[in-house]
């Protein structure tokens, strides 16, 4: 078994090292044959893939944990780190949703790259991404997991600046990076006080000292920060890097932008896996969670104002991969607020769903852009449901799908985490419940508009579409598939189900506990009526897009007209771009705009960042400006200097 | 006798060389670099075959000499930086068409004076070094004399080095008044307790070292004369006489524990000034040069605040974490700033005008191999994770931390938000350096190069490697991310 | 002299600030070169008073190595002044700024 996890990983090396060579070998102006390159490239993830089948059928008879070690990576004194992998139930459900959709959108990229320059080096960071995504969730200790969670960030910047010829594509790169490492900051401050506390940082180690009698005492202790606990501490610092790489408020700027990249790599990357790295690790470290009341209930609501904030955000977008871009946010907020309640199986149920139905959405919405000629504007679009009809049955199932409608995938996942926030019984469940309750009505309104948008009315561009090659259709045909069929597998009790997939999760999640004690008899009766009430938002939304953009057409245009600040502020994203700009441009008219966007602490927050960073150029410029050349004038302040030294410290 | 084989190495070398030209007159030979470049190698060499035997110190010359780790270790860092620069100086000497052999006959020199000044507990010893050395880079700044920056960053450095040369040796005086002995171990068996005399020598002595290690407010020299002097020569005055100043800083500092509590707090804040000004500094600059020189400012802030960590830090017998910290530091920004500067060396042009940011433009694909390294290399050196920058960084932060969280806590709570502000400041200009070589277009018309050597470009390469490989690589023959922990701290210990 | 050094002491530290004044106020290159000799030699002057004082020789052999490195020190500066004659014709410091920022 150690055999097949090591070779998940090594096998999209292989494929990364391959092609990258070929890569180098085509630099050079030798022909790479194409299909040498597409074999190679997806052979490496279907051959994980397999592996991780294997791994997944051979973990009941190991005992719920196959460990393999590679190597003794650092030891220094007590800190032992190797490079070790480890597979239980949650990783097997990341590496199953890795290698397998991972492989999907390799078969889909071989069609859609088919006519870009650099294919060979395009599929070498495809596979080398696939490889740090299984290293991270592979990780057997939180020093291997920063290596994936490192890598794959490297891999993104690549991918997003795949075409770097252009200027705003090279921006939103070094901007997702920026971002990124505000992050990791937090992250790396949390290992290192993890390290400090438990003595190491492997998640066995760090969870049988949290268990322990005097590891929780430590960790219930005082940190000597505001007054919170060791554990809140190290929650609320790993969450901070869970924002940046999740994109979570505040640091979720950087997604939209990212989308500058091939759709496949939006696909695979920027919804299906990366960005769940964050839900990944809160749900890998449950236990430690437990033990902090307040860092879950402020992951369950910065997840749930990210879920309803993003939503808002998604409804004006015209640019048909920006609203998926923006679903995304909102949809991985619902994952934080799953994982967040305490009851990890529910986030990552959701995890598992929404990368089929987001990676069926991402693929379909680059094959529209694809027939139409790269034209991203759904006001262009329109009417491709008859010239694209394998595309659109399978964009509008997974449309579906995430909006709720039973008995597709998104009911399941997203009511379990909707269920499990109502009951948690603090405030923080209820204003996560909230949020994530009004943002179903959003998300079904959306996500019905880009389908009504793009493929319902006629056609309002001037490309001729046509439906997409058949490893593309097959691809996103078969992930739609899947987002309607992969909710059976968590079937919750009341509806008759087994809640399979929670089981499988159980020997992760420390107390497997049903709500339904808090509520007593009543709990049954408040599970339905809120399963009852999240339909009827569903298909609300659906109805009011169909409204909208079918019924009457002119309704939209004439709304907009009415609140014309309104809709222009939601639009341009409560313009917390803007306002990042106009405060280094022209400090003066942000004072007035920040006013505006008070509700919006956004503009506040990097308003206040790049203050700083204009100020530090400025000071950099007057010291500059005191090194004059002079000869005396360098040695006069050295013995100005070295008089103070010695006042200070003889006097 | 074997205590002096690294030192036969590059004397023997410099003979060579000096003899050969004598031969030749006074166009100087082509073979003078290679030449340089394997005697230094081949200290390099002598230097780790001591390190197994230097685990028990051992002196010689009559107490002059000492071969202990921290010595080695340092020494083998000088000879380092010594070859690399060697491999890069032909190149950039050639293209400004004044190939001189006495150069590499000083350069070798000056190596060989970085190691006596290490490789002694005395203070006398470790001055004479000192000046060797100076004296050398003094000349070797200058090297390009029918250019009016280099030698005008000649004249500023010998003007100011020497200032500095007349403070230090004040303060050997009356450190010497104070203990009646040059001798590191007499001197700290003498000044068991702090006298005002012995105070102001140490102070001093540390504006003495400051200035070579380009501490602020003892710093104003460094830009300039980084800027003027030509590349490869920069390149190896701001890593070599660093570790070697560094590490002869601390050989005195542990010599004088009983003036730790009285000098810890003005180290203390020369670190936070040296960070900040540094940083701040460099990202006003447009020199891409000038920036690298200014950032090496910050660097030597981080080592201040690691030597504020070792002065508070309690004298126990054997092992001090804060060391460890500065030797780890050193080696890695030792290898990365070499890397560096070999990039940029390799892309000035033949007019001698500063390299700007718009220069690197389009870089990516003019010169891959080239904007890789630096990209490696500016990654380190903001220490982003998985390059030796990131651990060597870590550890100063952990050092600074363990400090904070013991009695002396509110002073190192200031020193590490310092690094961690700075930290920030440092990303947004080393960013700026990747972005120019893979986010803009070429600049028009392209910058006359002339084209890069293999050698050069192997160099380039091996660094890079080293900067991965010690940031992020398993152990090989001792070597490794975790391997350069060890040796860091056989070196402390 | 023998027990009492502080006379030659306070003469050293005069020797010094002269030194160091001139450094300040003086524009051509020579004067300024030799203003930093006289610093150096006001420190090889207290080290030789400390070295009579606890009739050390290692003080005395010192002296002689800052001499030794004063001259050495002349030679390099010397010729950079030439250089620097040569490329300007003037020796003033103030000319030196060509690098600054």
């Amino acid at each position: 078994m150690g055999t097949a996890l090591s070779l998940i990983p090594l096998a999209l090396l292989a494929g990364a090292a391959l092609n990258g060579f070929f890569s180098l070998w085509s630099a050079r102006g030798r022909s790479v044959s194409r299909t040498l390159v597409h074999v190679v490239a997806c052979a490496a993830p279907l051959f994980a893939f397999a592996m991780a089948i294997q791994v997944w059928r051979g973990l009941g008879e190991a005992g719920g944990r196959i460990t393999t070690q590679w190597f003794e990576w650092i030891a220094v004194g007590d800190l032992r780190i190797g490079l070790d992998l480890t597979a239980d139930a949650l990783t097997c459900v990341m590496l199953l949703v890795i290698t397998g959709i991972g492989s999907l959108i390799h078969i889909y990229s071989t069609a859609y790259m088919h006519e870009e320059e650099g294919f060979a080096r395009y599929f070498s960071a495809l596979n080398l991404f696939t490889f740090f995504m299984t290293i991270l969730v592979l990780g057997k200790n939180l020093a291997v997991l920063f290596v994936g969670w490192e890598g794959v960030g490297l891999c993104s910047y690549l991918l997003i600046g795949y075409w770097w010829k252009d200027s705003e594509k090279a921006t939103a790169g070094m901007k997702a990076f920026v971002v990124n490492r505000v992050g990791d900051f937090g992250f790396l401050i949390a290992l290192f006080l993890l390290w400090r506390t438990a003595g190491t940082l492997d998640f066995a180690g760090i969870q049988a000292y949290a268990t322990s009698e005097a590891g929780r005492a430590t960790l219930l202790g005082p940190s000597g920060i505001l007054g919170a606990s060791v554990a809140t501490l190290i929650g609320l610092l790993l969450f901070w890097g869970a924002t940046g790489k999740s994109a979570q408020i505040p640091l979720y700027v950087w997604l939209p932008d990212a989308m500058a990249g091939p759709t496949p790599v939006s696909a695979l990357i920027h919804a299906a896996t990366m960005v769940t790295a964050g839900v990944y690790m809160v749900a890998r470290l449950n236990f430690l969670y437990a033990l902090s009341p307040v860092a879950q209930g402020t992951i369950m609501v910065v997840a749930g104002v990210t879920s309803l904030f993003a939503g808002v955000m998604a409804l004006a977008q015209t640019d048909i991969k920006k609203v998926l871009a923006y679903s995304t946010i909102s949809q991985i907020g619902y994952m934080m607020l799953g994982v967040g309640t305490g009851y990890v199986a529910a986030g990552m149920f959701h995890v598992v769903t929404h990368a089929f139905f987001k990676a069926a959405l991402f693929l379909g919405s680059g094959s529209v852009i694809h027939a139409c000629h790269h034209e991203q504007d759904m006001r262009h679009m329109g009417g491709l449901r008859k010239k694209m009809p394998w595309t659109c049955a399978a964009m509008t199932l997974s449309a579906a799908a995430m909006a709720g409608v039973p008995p597709l995938s998104g009911f399941f996942s997203k009511d379990e985490i909707l269920w499990r926030a109502f009951s948690h019984g603090t405030m923080a469940g209820k204003i996560g419940w909230l949020c994530g309750f009004l943002g179903a009505l959003l998300t079904a309104f959306y996500m019905f508009r880009l389908i009504f948008m793009t493929f319902g009315g006629s056609y309002r561009g001037h490309a001729h579409p046509h439906e997409v090659p058949k490893p593309m259709w097959m691809t996103q045909g078969a992930l739609a598939l899947g987002a309607a069929i992969v909710g059976f597998l968590g079937v919750p009790h009341i509806l008759g189900g087994h809640d399979i997939f929670g089981h499988y999760l159980a020997p992760i999640i420390p107390d497997f506990a049903q709500p339904h004690a808090a509520h007593g008899e009543h709990a049954i009766a408040v599970e339905w009526s809120l399963m009852a009430w999240s339909v009827v938002m569903g298909l609300a939304g659906i109805s009011a897009a169909w409204w909208a953009y079918v019924k009457k057409p002119e309704l939209p245009g004439r709304v907009t007209a009415k609140i014309p600040k309104l809709h222009a502020l939601v639009r341009d994203k409560f313009r917390v771009d803007e306002a990042y700009t106009a405060t280094v441009v022209r400090p003066t008219e942000s004072l007035a705009r920040q006013v505006v966007l008070r509700g919006v602490d956004q503009g506040l927050i990097e308003g206040i960042v790049n203050g700083l960073g204009s100020v530090a150029r400025l000071l950099g410029r007057v010291l500059s400006f005191g090194q004059t050349g002079l000869l005396r004038g360098y040695v006069g302040i050295m013995i100005l200097g070295a008089l103070l030294l010695l006042l200070s410290v003889l006097g | 006798m074997d205590l002096i084989y690294p030192y036969l190495a590059l004397v023997v070398a410099a003979s060579v060389i000096l003899v050969a030209k004598f031969r030749t007159g006074p166009k100087g030979f082509a073979e003078a670099g290679p030449i340089a470049a394997v005697g230094a190698a081949l200290a390099f060499g002598l230097c780790i075959l001591q390190w197994g035997k230097a685990a028990t110190p051992t002196t010689g010359f009559h107490g002059f000499l000492l071969i202990d780790r921290l010595g080695v270790l340092a020494s083998a860092l000088a000879c380092l930086a010594g070859a690399v620069t060697a491999v890069l100086l032909p190149h950039h000497l050639q293209r400004a068409g004044k190939d001189r052999a006495e150069v590499y006959v000083l350069l070798l020199l000056v190596i060989a004076g970085m190691m006596a000044m290490v490789q002694t507990d005395h203070l006398v010893g470790a001055f004479v070094g000192l000046e060797t050395l100076s004296v050398g880079l003094y000349a070797l700044s200058a090297a390009l004399r029918e250019r009016r920056a280099s030698v005008e960053a000649g004249l500023k450095y010998f003007l100011t080095g020497a200032f500095a040369s007349g403070i230090l040796v004040f303060g050997l005086a009356l450190v010497y008044g104070a203990a009646g002995s040059f001798s590191l171990p007499v001197i700290e068996a003498k000044l068991v307790e702090s006298s005002g005399l012995a105070l102001a020598g140490i102070l001093l002595l540390l504006v003495g070292f400051g200035f070579k290690l380009s501490a602020v407010p003892f710093h104003m020299w460094a830009p300039d004369v980084y800027e003027g002097a030509p590349t490869p020569i920069t390149g190896f005055m701001s890593t070599a006489v660093k570790v070697v100043a560094a590490t002869a800083l601390l050989r005195v500092l542990d010599a004088t524990p009983a003036f730790s509590g009285q000098i810890v707090e003005a180290v203390g804040w020369l670190a936070v000034l040296t960070v900040t000004v540094g940083n701040l500094s460099a990202l006003a600059q447009h020199s891409v040069k000038r920036m690298l020189a200014y950032s090496s400012i910050g660097h030597a802030g981080y080592l201040f605040l690691a030597f504020a960590a070792f002065l508070a830090t309690p004298d126990t017998a054997g092992f001090s974490a804060p060391l460890a910290a500065v030797m780890h530091y050193l080696i890695a920004y030792t290898i990365t700033n070499l890397g560096a500067f070999a990039v940029l060396s390799a892309l000035e042009t033949a007019d001698g005008r500063g390299l700007t940011f718009a220069d690197l433009g389009g870089l990516k694909s003019r010169s891959p191999v080239l904007a890789f390294t630096l990209l490696i290399m500016m990654l380190s050196l903001a220490s982003v994770p998985l390059t030796a920058g990131f651990l060597a960084k870590w550890n100063v932060f952990a050092v600074l931390v363990e400090r904070a969280r013991s009695s002396e806590g509110p002073f190192f709570w200031v020193l590490l938000v310092a690094l961690i502000l700075n930290s920030v400041i440092g990303l947004a200009y080393y960013l700026r350096v990747i972005s120019a070589m893979y986010m803009r277009p070429a600049p028009e018309p392209l910058p006359a190069t002339s084209p890069v050597s293999k050698v050069v470009m192997a160099v380039c390469i091996l660094l890079v490697i080293a900067v991965i490989w010690l940031g992020a690589g398993p152990n090989v023959l001792g070597m490794g991310a975790d391997g350069l922990f060890s040796i860091a701290r056989a070196a402390a210990g | 002299m023998a027990n009492d050094p502080k006379a030659y002491l306070v003469v050293s530290v005069l020797l010094f600030a002269i030194g160091m004044a001139g450094f300040l106020i003086r524009k051509n290159l020579l004067i300024v070169f030799l203003s930093v000799e006289l610093m150096l030699n006001a420190g090889a002057l207290a080290i030789l008073v400390f070295a009579r004082l606890y009739g050390d020789t290692d003080g005395h052999v010192f002296f002689f190595l800052i001499l030794a490195l004063a001259a050495a020190e002349s030679a390099v500066g010397l010729s950079m002044v030439i250089a620097l004659y040569r490329l300007r014709h003037k020796l003033d410091t103030d000319d030196l700024v060509e690098l600054r920022g």
